[in-house]
């Protein structure tokens, strides 16, 4: 017999990246309920969301359906998927279809439901998730949360633009998995602001060899697969080691927080006057922005059939020829091998190398 | 500027939907309208050797058709449509629509006439084709009666298919509901090529958009809440009017459709108590396949029909 030793409610998301660690903090510290943080995504993940998943659903479709049946099996009882503007926003009744035929038993909420809703609606599923909710508590959990997402990205900027010119092999790599592993166990404010301060100080440490002018790419593409590292095959981690610096401004932070599409288009009126989709905006001025700032290439990063990063390419072939910029087009299905992935990446850093040295 | 006398409408994508409606408010306003021929290969050809690969069947068709139409015309139409609703958006091809094509087409500098309206914006229909009648330098009077003219007639154009389909579902031949977006049931290379070869068959089609369109979408919020595509809204809300009238139901899908991707697999879980064919259409050169998979499906309804697999009192 399984003995409880408390009565919160385990409450599952869908893995995107280490912002599991955050969603964690506001569901445990602010909502008081529990988290069922999954171990970091396996091939039998993308595996067992595939075989559930309808053949041409995105990836990310089938990778959180391959993390919300792992979150079952791990004794989740409420399942949470988000919606969104594109396909996303019908994923969760999809999900919840599939699980349900599966024979699984659980709770299923899909927030698609309460996108558009009331504030009041929130609250109701709040209190309904936690019936002791205390109001206040979870502004303030809700708050160092989005808080820990936005130093996680910080320091993540950070690490994939400097660690390939560390003098010590895998120091960078040392200090960002301890800062990691300390906002996965945070449990207050001070915990997540000493380790934030930590780990600012350890990269400051680290002794620096970087080249005058170091090959530097920019990231580019789909919201889910270009953050989350394991539907991209550690993509930036593979550039690391080739020795590029590598930048990306899609993510969390920037998407939600900072930059608003309308303030942001104006800046891409070369070549687009209106809203093209969900993430197309922040794809294309992101292109321009590194392209302008001379970069030396661009990777554009989409799953498979995502229609708004398609509608983007077009974009960025006139962008790519305005600015003499190459762009390597990547999209991502559930692949069983990065063999391909790796001779493309070295293929392409190798390329913008040799371009740098000969044309000066 | 030149001035605009002939529009061109590709006859792609939302043309199978609202064409009459576009032609008739342009005609009324007194502009002569170009219309690009029925599809066929060469368009395609022509509209997929400028398209990203993966991009869609239709919308490869799309290009073909503005291709055709470059040359032919003042300015071609192309719609930025994101929806009225939250609940009733387009996929989000459409709200690209106009810049994507833009820039494919930027070395021929083709110039693109354009209306946009999204659904957060909590516009009406009537005030989008003001603002259409008001770029084309027209009085906001006489936008008014041509639009209110054009609406009736597509109305007018509807009823009289919905009427046809009716009197079809009365006849005693086998009855086939062909389910997907207008644009890919009534393409003559897409689905007109699947109505060819079930009526060799001698079987009557049926399709999902002749039928009472608001109907149809609310009936669709009986099955889903968070459906977010008005045209999925209006397949899956027609679909589950007609399905007892029919024998078959071919859900009827363009590689690699987004929201059908998504919609079909649903819809394929809900449908447990007739036949449904999946059929994905892709730019295949023959239709050998496709019309194997079919005969075997009317083949299977014949038998069923006749007693068949003994299911009938299950």
């Amino acid at each position: 017999m399984e003995i409880r030793i408390d009565n919160r409610r385990k409450i599952a998301f869908p893995r995107i990246s280490h912002y599991g660690y955050a969603i964690k903090y506001i569901v445990e510290q602010g909502l008081g309920a529990e988290y069922v943080l999954l171990p970091p995504a396996t091939k039998k993940t993308a595996e067992l969301g595939s075989k559930y998943s309808p053949d041409y659903a995105c990836a990310p479709f089938k990778h959180s359906l391959g993390s919300l049946i792992e979150a079952l099996e791990a004794g989740a009882e409420v399942l949470v998927e988000t919606g969104g503007l594109c396909r996303l926003d019908y994923y969760g009744a999809l999900q919840k279809e599939i699980i349900r035929e599966l024979g699984y038993k659980c709770e299923f909420i899909n927030l698609a439901e309460y996108m558009s809703g009331k504030k009041k609606e929130w609250l109701k599923l709040a209190r309904h998730l936690s019936p002791k909710l205390k109001p206040a508590r979870f502004t303030t959990g809700a708050y160092e949360g989005v808080k820990m997402a936005e130093y996680m990205d910080e320091i993540e900027a950070v690490y994939y633009q400097n660690a390939a010119f560390e003098t010590e092999k895998g120091s960078y790599r040392k200090a960002y998995r301890k800062f990691l592993l300390k906002m996965q166990t945070a449990e207050d404010w001070q915990e997540i602001r000493a380790g934030y301060q930590e780990v600012k100080q350890a990269f400051d440490g680290i002794g620096m060899r970087k080249p005058e002018r170091p090959v530097r790419i920019g990231v580019v593409g789909e919201y889910f697969t270009i953050m989350d590292e394991h539907s991209n095959q550690f993509l930036q981690e593979k550039l690391v080691r080739l020795g590029a610096s590598v930048h990306r401004f899609l993510n969390v932070t920037n998407c939600h927080f900072r930059a608003k599409e309308p303030t942001l288009r104006p800046r891409i009126k070369a070549y687009a006057d209106y809203n093209m989709g969900p993430t197309t905006t922040w794809t294309v001025n992101a292109a321009l922005d590194y392209a302008k700032q001379g970069f030396d290439g661009i990777i554009h990063v989409k799953s498979f059939g995502c229609t708004p990063e398609m509608d983007a390419i077009p974009l960025l072939q006139n962008i790519s020829r305005d600015y003499r910029i190459p762009v390597l087009y990547l999209s991502y299905d559930t692949q069983e091998s990065d063999t391909g992935l790796d001779t493309r990446l070295e293929a392409f850093y190798d390329m913008l190398e040799r371009k740098k040295k000969v044309m000066r | 500027m030149r001035e605009i006398r002939t529009i061109g409408i590709p006859r792609g994508l939302m043309a199978y939907r609202d064409g009459v409606l576009w032609k008739e408010f342009f005609e009324r306003l007194g502009f002569v309208c170009a219309v690009s021929p029925k599809s066929d290969r060469e368009l395609l050809g022509k509209g997929t050797a400028c398209a990203v690969d993966e991009t869609c069947l239709p919308f490869k068709m799309y290009l073909g058709h503005v291709i055709w139409l470059i040359g032919k015309c003042d300015v071609i139409f192309i719609p930025r449509m994101g929806g009225y609703d939250t609940r009733e958006k387009m996929c989000t091809r459409y709200e690209a629509l106009p810049d994507l094509v833009r820039n494919i087409f930027r070395d021929e500098q083709i110039r693109v006439l354009t209306v946009s309206y999204d659904w957060y914006t909590k516009t009406t229909e009537e005030k989008v084709y003001l603002e259409l009648g008001a770029l084309l330098g027209k009085s906001k009077k006489e936008t008014k009666k041509a639009y209110g003219h054009a609406r009736k007639r597509q109305e007018a154009w509807l009823k009289v298919k919905e009427r046809e389909q009716d009197h079809a579902l009365e006849g005693g031949k086998i009855k086939v509901l062909l389910a997907g977006h207008p644009y890919v049931l009534h393409d003559a290379y897409m689905g007109g090529e699947l109505a060819r070869i079930l009526r060799k068959m001698d079987v009557e089609v049926i399709y999902t958009d002749y039928a009472d369109r608001e109907g149809a979408l609310r009936k669709s919020y009986d099955l889903s809440r968070v459906m977010p595509w008005l045209i999925n809204r209006e397949i899956t809300g027609a679909l589950f009017m007609l399905r007892r009238k029919v024998d078959g139901i071919i859900l009827v899908s363009a590689y690699p459709c987004g929201p059908d991707a998504l919609v079909n697999d649903m819809l394929v879980r809900k449908l447990k108590d007739i036949p449904v064919l999946s059929l994905t259409l892709d730019a295949q050169s023959g239709t050998a396949g496709v019309e194997t998979r079919m005969e075997s499906f009317i083949d299977i309804i014949r038998y069923q029909k006749a007693g068949g697999y003994g299911n009938k009192d299950r």
